[in-house]
């Protein structure tokens, strides 16, 4: 079984928002929805009651996790949302009935309905470019060399790629176990990881 | 999130159906209200084209049904399953329901005033094994449908209250609902659809009040990151998780309405029960039932948030 995923080094990431707007050029993104989203996480205190500049902040990219056990698929009537082989959560828009169960039931809030074409939509770590051998846009455009793009089944992070043919093992720094993070997981096991080092993950994984 | 209206609708009168197809199964079972079957039974289907209409508005691409619900884990796959069982059983019972008028006018002609007097005037009774298979139907798709909501993703919904709340709307609603349609047809109300009512609007009040409690107490579920800013909505402020309470903002007024509206069947039954007066007691306590259980759906949907709120 293949799990494809994305593993973003937080300390790399510079918050340039090319991600996002690579994405929204590679997919066309409609105006108002986005399929991957960056956000500012603080500045909050490094220990409890410090101040400035005893702060962590980091950049949280954010889009769909391609979950291992995915809500969405669950709810989904028509089978529309599904898991394909390689791991991906995608939408068959031609099935798509538009009840936006699949949204409500993303523990992310990731999925946005199509106003013009009245399906849901969301992330699909650039199916058209992955199957092709190439890399999620986010991924092929990440300034920072922060994004890196695999197979989580194979479980060596190092071979991840990432822009410039590098592989991740050539240019992040080492981490240990404990400096790896999820989003919240409610069962749902999401596949995306995050590396933090020396700053507080905020949040419940 | 947003109201979801036609959601709200669906819900309440997929309860509101099912609610008093349940209570002529228990009138039935009792063996009261005979004459109220068939208006009742119509009534009951009526409410859930009422409802199946509604959700139809909800659907971007309705006719895209019909190219299967082949997920049996999706709730709406279930729920579908559910409505066509109770469909078959409605007309089950309407069959049932004309077959035996056309027996029973025979009989109670020969009865004449002495049958008429016993309360069935000819008027047909169902099997008591599709009263209960009716009652068990009817139960199962309320909870099937409230059970669709329950999401990990929503920590405000994810309670098994959410589908109590809307069995218990469907057993307040219901035999009030039946016991209007007896009194307009000149019957009284019987001993076990009066009873019904007290204790269905009893326990809708109990569990809106419980489910409200546990929305309030769902709001430590949400994840915390503490400070943090969306580049992508630069004049947005933080989520304020104290305002998804569902008894902060305009929620109140919508918790409001929804306790007073579902404490309104119980006194409702109360009375109707010491009067009499089912037509008019029994119109406002089911009312008041649809009416708790709407602005019950409304503050749901209020206190909806997902668990990582910031995208």
């Amino acid at each position: 079984m293949t799990q494809y995923a994305i593993v973003t080094d937080l300390n790399r990431c510079v918050g340039c928002l090319a991600c996002a707007v690579a994405c929204k050029v590679a997919n066309n993104v409609p105006i108002g929805s986005f399929w991957n989203k960056v956000l500012r996480i603080g500045p909050n205190p490094s220990t409890e009651g410090s101040d400035f500049p005893n702060v962590d902040m980091y950049f949280l990219p954010i889009q769909c996790q391609h979950c291992e056990n995915p809500a969405c698929v669950a709810v989904c009537p028509t089978g529309a949302s599904h898991k394909l082989e390689d791991g991906t959560v995608q939408v068959d828009k031609e099935k798509c009935i538009g009840c936006q169960f699949c949204a409500m039931s993303c523990p992310y809030g990731v999925r946005y309905l199509n106003e013009e074409e009245r399906v849901v939509e969301k992330c699909t770590l650039c199916e058209q470019k992955t199957a092709q051998g190439e890399l999620p846009m986010c991924v092929d455009t990440c300034v920072g060399l922060a994004r890196w793009f695999g197979d989580m089944e194979s479980g060596d992070y190092a071979q991840f790629s990432g822009p410039l043919g590098k592989k991740m093992g050539e240019v992040v720094d080492e981490f240990s176990e404990e400096d790896v993070h999820t989003l919240p997981n409610v069962g749902n096991n999401p596949s995306f990881r995050y590396i933090l080092r020396d700053m507080t993950w905020q949040g419940e994984e | 999130m947003e109201l979801q209206w036609p959601l709200i609708l669906f819900t309440t009168f997929v309860a509101w159906s099912a609610g008093l197809f349940g209570a002529q199964g228990a009138a039935a079972l009792a063996g009261e209200g005979r004459r109220a079957q068939m208006p009742a039974l119509v009534a009951s289907a009526a409410l859930l084209v009422v409802g199946g209409v509604a959700v139809f508005f909800h659907l971007e691409y309705w006719e895209r049904i019909f190219n299967g619900f082949g997920n049996p884990t999706s709730g709406i796959t279930q729920e579908l399953a559910c409505i066509v069982v109770v469909g078959v059983l409605m007309v089950v019972a309407f069959v049932m329901l004309r077959r035996g008028a056309g027996d029973g006018a025979a009989a109670g002609a020969a009865n004449g005033e002495a049958g008429r007097a016993a309360g069935d005037d000819g008027a047909p009774a169902l099997p008591k094994w599709l009263a209960a298979l009716m009652i068990a139907a009817a139960a199962l798709l309320v909870l099937v449908t409230g059970h669709s909501y329950m999401m990990a993703a929503r920590p405000a919904w994810d309670s098994p209250l959410g589908p109590l709340t809307l069995l218990g709307a469907a057993c307040a609603a219901g035999p009030l609902t039946f016991a209007v349609i007896e009194a307009a047809l000149g019957e009284a109300a019987g001993r076990a659809i009066a009873l019904f009512s007290l204790i269905g609007s009893i326990a809708n009040l109990a569990a809106s009040v419980a489910y409200l409690a546990f929305m309030e107490m769902a709001s430590a579920s949400y994840t915390d990151v503490g400070f943090y800013y969306d580049p992508t909505h630069p004049t947005a402020g933080m989520v304020d998780v104290a305002a998804l309470s569902p008894f902060a903002g305009e929620s109140v007024a919508m918790v409001a309405v929804a306790v007073v509206a579902a404490a309104v069947p119980v006194a409702a039954a109360l009375v109707g029960r010491k009067t009499g007066n089912w037509k008019a007691w029994g119109a406002a306590g089911a009312l008041g039932a649809v009416v708790g259980a709407v602005a019950l759906r409304m503050a749901f949907y209020s206190a909806g948030a997902s668990v990582y709120l910031f995208y």
